[in-house]
């Protein structure tokens, strides 16, 4: 486990080796359970490391007393072993670095406007859109 | 994430016993604060209370889990099925609320005593433990600047005065052994560098800033104050507590519970 800061997801995603990627891109379709946004862009996911056909995966939580935590954990779980070649997962919850909006990809920016929510800090987009 | 991996072998079980005393705290404070809800003095504090309540509750699960590889235990049975007398808790948490001025005075007295000791661990040479303090430190600025807010808002009246008068008066003494912490366990954790700061160097700071804050309000408590640093009269730390911490953990285990788990493993 490692505090050093994590890279961007996206940098993640695209140097990581074929088997890594496919099991990024699995973890990208887990959502907060409380926004259609996806765990990656939301930059919960700090690491993803497959040896042997076991992935490690390590997330944070925008909070300590996150009541999705086990959802969250869960669902990850799940979609990790959809991946060929997969055949165990481990899913670790570090808190080291702490969270921050800085985290939040571009995409994760664009979806939490779609949901009509302001990222703060974010100068491109300083209001949501509200339907 | 766990103290045997992270804290050397000769510290690792003064490491446990002072990281249960914490994680007591939080369980039994963040019960405290959840029974405010819906009972809060506006909706927004419905809001607030619950919020503070689910932060502690999220510190006592980062610590209890931290431990529990080394007890043999997990989670549910860290904190739910360990009775009053094993708490470690201090017994400024336990006690049972009179009035809204017991949340603020309580919180005031409880936050400005744990930033110390959590930051005291972010220093530390323990990483992960230090990331966990690091990760509850970020969080409880929002329960002291509410603390804050409410003294300052409380004091505007005579209501407000003798209500926040009371509820200090009756919550230091039984703040004075919040750093009453086992003084060969202290001394371990300083050793192995888990601990930067000794419970001496901290209980002076957090004295001296409960006075500054307090002379600044329109209270008279200098009265009380003194037992701010005198010997506690019962010591939380020792597992010596009030009826009511019994009479909380009871009830997360009334005697007619149906089912096997958690109560199955209910120590008496």
């Amino acid at each position: 486990m490692s505090s050093t800061t994590p890279a961007d997801p996206e940098t993640c995603i695209e140097t990581a080796p074929p088997e890594e990627r496919a099991v990024w891109e699995a973890v990208r379709t887990v959502e907060d359970p409380e926004l259609p946004v996806s765990i990656v862009d939301l930059g919960l996911v700090y690491r993803v490391a497959v040896e042997d056909g076991h992935a490690d995966v390590d997330v944070t939580l925008t909070y300590s007393g996150c009541p999705a935590r086990d959802l969250i954990v869960g669902d990850v779980e799940a979609a990790v072993r959809t991946v060929d070649g997969i055949e165990d997962v481990t899913v670790n919850v570090v808190y080291a670095p702490a969270w921050s909006y800085d985290r939040i990809t571009d995409r994760g920016r664009r979806d939490l406007n779609d949901h009509g929510l302001a990222v703060p800090g974010d100068a491109d987009r300083p209001d949501p859109d509200c339907y | 994430m766990s103290v045997t991996t992270d804290v050397p072998e000769d510290a690792r079980e003064a490491a446990t016993e002072f990281l249960l005393a914490l994680a007591d705290d939080e369980f039994v404070w963040g019960h405290r604060l959840s029974e405010w809800v819906a009972r809060g003095p506006t909706m927004e504090e419905d809001n607030t209370l619950a919020s503070m309540s689910q932060d502690e509750f999220g510190h006592a699960r980062l610590f209890y889990e931290y431990v529990s590889g080394a007890l043999g235990s997990d989670l549910d049975d860290l904190a739910l099925n360990r009775h009053a007398t094993e708490r470690r808790n201090t017994r400024l948490v336990e006690a049972e609320h009179r009035d809204f001025a017991d949340v603020v005075a309580i919180n005031f007295l409880y936050d400005a005593a744990e930033r110390l000791v959590l930051e005291a661990l972010v220093d530390g040479e323990a990483t992960e433990l230090a990331s966990f303090a690091a990760q509850a430190a970020a969080e409880e600025p929002f329960h002291r600047e509410h603390a804050d807010a409410w003294l300052d808002r409380l004091v505007t009246t005579d209501e407000g005065r003798a209500r926040l008068s009371r509820a200090f008066a009756e919550a230091v003494p039984r703040a004075a052994d919040y750093f009453a912490f086992d003084g060969a366990t202290v001394e371990t954790l300083l050793d192995a560098g888990v601990l930067t700061r000794g419970v001496d160097d901290l209980r002076g700071e957090w004295v001296a800033a409960v006075r500054a804050r307090l002379a600044d309000l329109p209270l008279d408590l200098e009265d009380h104050l003194d037992a701010l640093d005198a010997p506690p009269e019962q010591n939380g730390r020792a597992g010596r507590h009030t009826d009511a911490l019994k009479v909380m953990i009871d009830e997360l285990h009334p005697e007619d519970l149906v089912g096997d788990y958690p109560v199955q493993h209910y120590r008496r």
